[in-house]
């Protein structure tokens, strides 16, 4: 989940281990945009958030998103465009994890909203509440009169994964911006920069796997990266699938491939492979369901039918159903899908 | 960055050690004290600094230099925590509107304060403006202006919306019938007499006043957020010279209880809603009694909670009955949310908080009691908001040349969705971008923006934002500015699936070729087999990976829209069928119960068959026709209701069930009890289904016969099934007639039937009532 507070709970509690034994900080953290400029992706939307800080009268705002797609960075650096040195004394944080009842905003909220901090002038004080979608309607409620009595003080940035679980008298008081999933290519030229600053060997295939696992999730992307760095020293793709832990997808592939063409012993020997490998039938069929609809040259139709016998066999598995015989009996499905009927006449 | 803001006390102690390390002591006292107050001397320190100097000119500011000001502000006492009085509050929400039109609102002006301000410090250079703010300041020091009040400072940087904020009832945006009948029953209930009557009327002696104004004790206003409810109370107040008591649900309250409640956090919040409504409907005694007021409520408690609803419609309910001649009337504004029935409406989390409907706000006895009356706001029209949003842009850039061209307004106006409040939000964003076009030289003439007409293949047709001609930056921009969910974000998708464009359309060149270009260069697709020769397609415009993201409403209301307009668009039966047989599929796969809280998998799935059904089923290309029209599913209306049916069928056997039961603890009483054990019941034992389809229609009916309510008056609205004309007329008839036939037809022994149980029930429901006289 996108929280900066927790990772900079983290910044002091790994601040002091760096000091003490030499733990490496999460890249994550580590290399965090501070600037609007630096933030990756959604570039139209930061362009618009780069011109409120310059002209420092913010509305109150909420950043709509998918986990990992810079919501709360942006509202971060935001807040230090606009206060610069008072970001201290001007920003209120309230994370998922804080306490955010009713009481919470009554108190908390409101005692920092009617206090007075020196700002630059024109600046106002900054409430950001991340996760705002997970705050409970009555604390919404309440909130949305602080909002009023103090827009003159105080400005609220909000983040959140679902907009419409903001109540529509809060959504109506706040610019709403929506932000969409990264592309790969943004995810890859952040992916380089890293590389290149922390020194990371890679090939080109390591990368796009990352990007592969990681489905527009920066945060994912680069702990991914970390993680396959420390622990193997080299960013190939192999090395990128045994850290995320998840089955290969060009075994995938060749699976649909082998169904496609209706050889079901392959296919079913591959899944076969994967079951040994220990994965369990929900990683399996996730990324046998991520593969199909990569997978350009699938003729419209057969990905279609595709999709759905996926989706069949993944909601049973998600019932409780996870054995070897739901992802064979897929398996057949699939190769059914293109045989001619006339052969599976008895 | 590294560091969280949290814990208060350390807020303010970076700044100036050296001038605060002697009030230290002061501080540490205050801080046990309620967290609230804990701040406020702080508070009245370090506010001098803000307004008088800059952030690099104070440090040098307190080192070298100490002024008069300073040492004055240095040898005042702290003021005492709590210190402000709650009339001050109420006072903050007239003083709040300041005429935006003052000529120091201007964004000149601003600029022209700005650099004085970060210049220096030096008191030769202030202009008039900053001698007032500093004047300001002292008052703030003596703790006599409320923190609320804005300082010219801040209302230049103040939102928008609160910043132009109508000052006459000319200026409100709804409608003028509606603000017409607010102002008289504001009128009605201070004075006795409507607005538009200049002078009281000759013949109106002082008891009919009275009794009109007896019965004005509630105005509940009532409609979707940013509709301007409370804007036109708080504009109408002050026209007509009234004072606006402002119920703080709780936020004010702990302040105001100095001197007479030791521990005002202990009073309950229902407590205090009590003590707020029986209390301050009466004029304090040591205040001017000219000015009479009006008690207003625009954050309401939380009405989930069972034992508050109750206190509070209870406290309402005394509140209506206890009429004095010295006491005000209540104002109850209520923002519901998505009354419109629009695409976005969030009819996921249906039952959560906020989504009241007036019957749970005032509670049902108080709305259907003539002391309480309800007016409706409606989302505004996009006319309106675009008047209003033209005034807000006269206010704000004073410049014609600045101003973003009318047709951008237009659009906002349009993507508002009658929230104007909303609108003028997305129109401050707007105008950021405006000014700093000009900043960097940049400016674009207006004929310019204008000029570029939206590209044919752009937007959905049947978007109402295609009419207007936008350039596509601008509409860029107002993407972003204006995605409040909006409904031009969802007919683009929504056109995107019906038009379904290929690579094979004979129009290709006029698409954006860049998508084109993408398209052309995926890898081809494998051949088919033969029996799936008929599916054979070109590639797809729609790239699902990039497509789905962009749809702006949840997978299920999109689906709606899908379902409900895709007929038009294809050329065969078979073609519907094939794409509405994928809809079930994809219903099916959402978990069957409860398709609201399905897995996130389950959606991603039913998405992607959804939008792949329909766009494989679609005729290629799609011929446009004129009745091809992206309509409103039907579903929204029959949702809404189905829920207000649902309502009133619960408060009906609710009535009904508190009727039987009391008719059966009399009748208990009397020897009775054998006769009546198996009438008395029956209102309440049955099910909502047999109440609906049964009891209620055939009780309808029974009062139609009889003209006595035999029903609360809100059941009277229920939607019936049609069935009654047919009996009614028959009955009617057969009653005159054949009183006593003896060879009944099958029909006859219906009505007899019928006409049994009716009589059943009319003596039981008949003596019941007598027996509630008696009691």
């Amino acid at each position: 989940m996108a929280s900066g507070s927790k990772g900079k709970d983290n910044i002091s509690a790994i601040a002091k281990h760096v000091d003490a034994e030499g733990y490496e900080m999460p890249w994550v953290e580590k290399y965090r945009p501070v600037l609007l400029d630096d933030i990756v992706g959604n570039t139209d939307t930061v362009e618009r958030l780069k011109v409120i800080a310059e002209d420092g009268n913010v509305p109150h705002i909420i950043i709509s998103g998918m986990p990992g797609i810079g919501k709360t960075t942006s509202i971060h650096c935001l807040a230090h465009a606009l206060l610069g040195e008072s970001y201290k004394e001007g920003v209120l944080e309230l994370n998922a994890s804080d306490e955010r009842g009713i009481d919470v905003v009554r108190n908390k909220i409101k005692s920092f909203a009617q206090r007075k901090v020196t700002l630059p002038p024109g600046r106002h004080k900054i409430i950001i509440l991340d996760e705002a979608d997970s705050m409970t309607a009555g604390a919404q409620q309440a909130l949305r009169r602080t909002m009023e009595i103090y827009s003159n003080t105080t400005r609220f940035a909000l983040a959140c994964n679902m907009s419409n679980k903001i109540i529509e008298p809060i959504q109506s008081r706040c610019a709403i911006l929506r932000y969409s999933k990264l592309k790969d290519a943004e995810v890859l030229k952040r992916l380089k920069e890293l590389c290149e600053m922390e020194d990371v060997k890679h090939n080109d295939a390591g990368l796009s796997a990352l990007i592969f696992t990681a489905e527009g999730d920066m945060r994912q992307a680069i702990n991914n990266l970390q993680s396959t760095h420390s622990g193997f020293g080299f960013v190939s793709q192999d090395n990128v699938f045994k850290i995320c832990d998840q089955p290969h997808p060009i075994v995938v592939r060749h699976m649909i491939k082998a169904c496609q063409k209706g050889e079901i012993d392959d296919a079913l020997a591959r899944i076969n492979e994967l079951w040994d490998q220990g994965y369990s039938a929900v990683d399996i069929v996730t990324t046998v369901f991520r593969v199909t609809k990569g997978m350009e040259e699938l003729p419209e139709v057969l990905k279609l039918d595709y999709i759905r016998e996926i989706g069949w066999t993944h909601m049973r598995i998600l019932e409780g159903v996870g054995t070897l015989v739901q992802l064979g009996a897929m398996v057949a499905r699939l190769c059914r899908v293109t045989m001619p009927p006339s052969s599976l006449r008895l | 960055m590294t560091s969280k803001d949290t814990a208060q006390s350390t807020k303010t102690s970076k700044k100036s050690p050296s001038r605060r390390s002697g009030k230290n002591g002061i501080n540490e006292s205050k801080k046990k004290m309620s967290s609230l107050s804990s701040f406020q001397p702080m508070l009245n320190f370090t506010k001098p600094i803000v307004a008088s100097t800059s952030a690099p000119a104070r440090l040098d500011f307190s080192s070298k230099s100490t002024t008069k000001d300073e040492v004055d502000r240095k040898a005042m006492p702290p003021p005492l925590p709590g210190f402000l009085p709650k009339s001050r509050l109420s006072l903050s929400a007239s003083t709040r509107q300041v005429k935006a039109s003052s000529s120091d609102s201007g964004g000149p002006s601003s600029t022209v304060f700005h650099s004085v301000k970060t210049s220096s410090n030096s008191h030769s250079i202030k202009s008039k403006k900053v001698i007032e703010i500093l004047d300001d300041d002292e008052d703030e020091i003596n703790g006599k202006i409320p923190k609320a009040r804005p300082s010219k400072i801040s209302l230049i940087h103040a939102i928008w919306a609160d910043r132009f904020v109508p000052s006459t009832a000319i200026e409100l945006a709804p409608g003028k019938a509606r603000i017409a009948k607010v102002k008289n029953w504001l009128s009605e209930a201070l004075y006795g007499y409507p607005a538009d009557v200049v002078l009281p009327p000759a013949g109106m002696s002082n008891q009919s006043k009275e009794r009109i104004r007896k019965y004005k004790r509630i105005l509940l206003l009532t409609g979707p957020a940013g509709a301007g409810k409370t804007t036109t109370i708080k504009v109408l107040a002050r026209e007509l010279g009234v004072e606006l008591v402002e119920w703080g649900d709780s936020m004010d309250e702990y302040s105001v209880g100095l001197g007479t409640a030791d521990s005002p956090d202990r009073e309950s919040n229902a407590t205090r809603i009590t003590n707020f409504l029986l209390r301050d409907c009466f004029v304090p005694l040591d205040q001017n009694t000219s000015k009479p007021r009006i008690l207003f409520m625009s954050s309401l408690p939380n009405l989930t909670h069972l034992p508050t609803r109750e206190a509070f419609h209870s406290a309402l309910a005394t509140f209506c009955k206890t009429f004095t001649l010295d006491s005000c009337p209540l104002v109850i504004v209520h923002s519901e949310a998505g009354s419109g029935g629009r695409a976005e409406e969030s009819w996921m989390d249906r039952e959560g908080g906020g989504r009241e409907g007036a019957v749970s706000v005032v509670g049902k006895e108080v709305l259907g009691s003539p002391y309480c009356q309800g007016i409706d706001f409606i989302p505004l029209a996009p006319t309106f908001i675009t008047k209003a949003l033209s005034r807000v842009l006269d206010q704000a850039i004073p410049d014609v040349k600045q101003r973003p061209p009318h047709s951008a307004v237009q659009l906002i106006a349009l993507s508002a969705n009658g929230d104007l409040r909303s609108a003028i939000n997305s129109l401050q964003m707007l105008c950021g971008q405006t000014t700093r076009l000009t900043g960097n030289k940049r400016k674009r003439k207006n004929g310019d923006i204008g000029s570029g007409s939206s590209r044919t293949g752009r937007g959905s047709r049947g978007g109402k934002g295609a009419r207007i001609d936008v350039s596509d930056d601008l509409r860029a921009v107002l993407d972003i500015v204006a995605k409040r969910e909006n409904s031009l974000n969802l007919f683009h998708s929504l056109g995107k699936v019906f038009y379904n464009k290929r690579l094979s359309d004979p129009r290709i060149d006029e698409e954006d070729q860049e998508v084109v270009a993408t398209v052309r260069a995926l890898a081809v697709d494998d051949p088919l087999p033969s029996h799936l020769e008929q599916y054979q397609r070109s590639k797809s415009l729609v790239q699902m990976e990039n497509f789905l993201p962009t749809i702006s409403v949840d997978a299920s209301t999109f689906t709606l829209w899908l379902h409900q307009s895709l007929p038009s668009f294809c050329t065969d039966i078979d073609q519907v069928a094939e794409a509405y047989d994928d809809l079930c599929r994809a219903d099916m796969m959402r978990t069957d119960d409860d398709i609201w809280q399905s897995s996130p998998q389950a959606i991603a799935y039913a998405l992607h068959i959804v939008v792949r059904g329909c766009l494989l089923a679609l005729p290629s290309p799609v011929p446009r026709r004129n009745n091809q029209k992206v309509i409103k599913p039907q579903w929204f209306d029959a949702y809404r209701s189905e829920r207000e049916n649902s309502g009133q069928i619960n408060l009906t056997w609710a009535s009904l069930a508190k009727r039987a039961i009391k008719s059966s603890s009399i009748a208990s009483d009397t020897s009775l009890h054998e006769t009546w054990s198996e009438s008395t019941a029956w209102g309440g034992i049955q099910t909502r289904s047999v109440l609906a389809t049964e009891t209620i229609p055939m009780m309808l009916k029974l009062e139609k016969l009889h003209n006595r309510p035999l029903l609360p008056p809100n059941a009277q609205n229920l939607s019936l099934p049609p069935y009654t004309t047919f009996i009614r007329t028959q009955s009617l008839d057969e009653r005159d007639t054949n009183e006593e036939t003896e060879e009944p037809s099958f029909k006859e022994e219906v009505m007899r039937n019928w006409e049994e149980d009716e009589e059943e029930e009319e003596t039981s429901w008949l003596k019941d009532d007598e027996i509630e006289d008696w009691d």
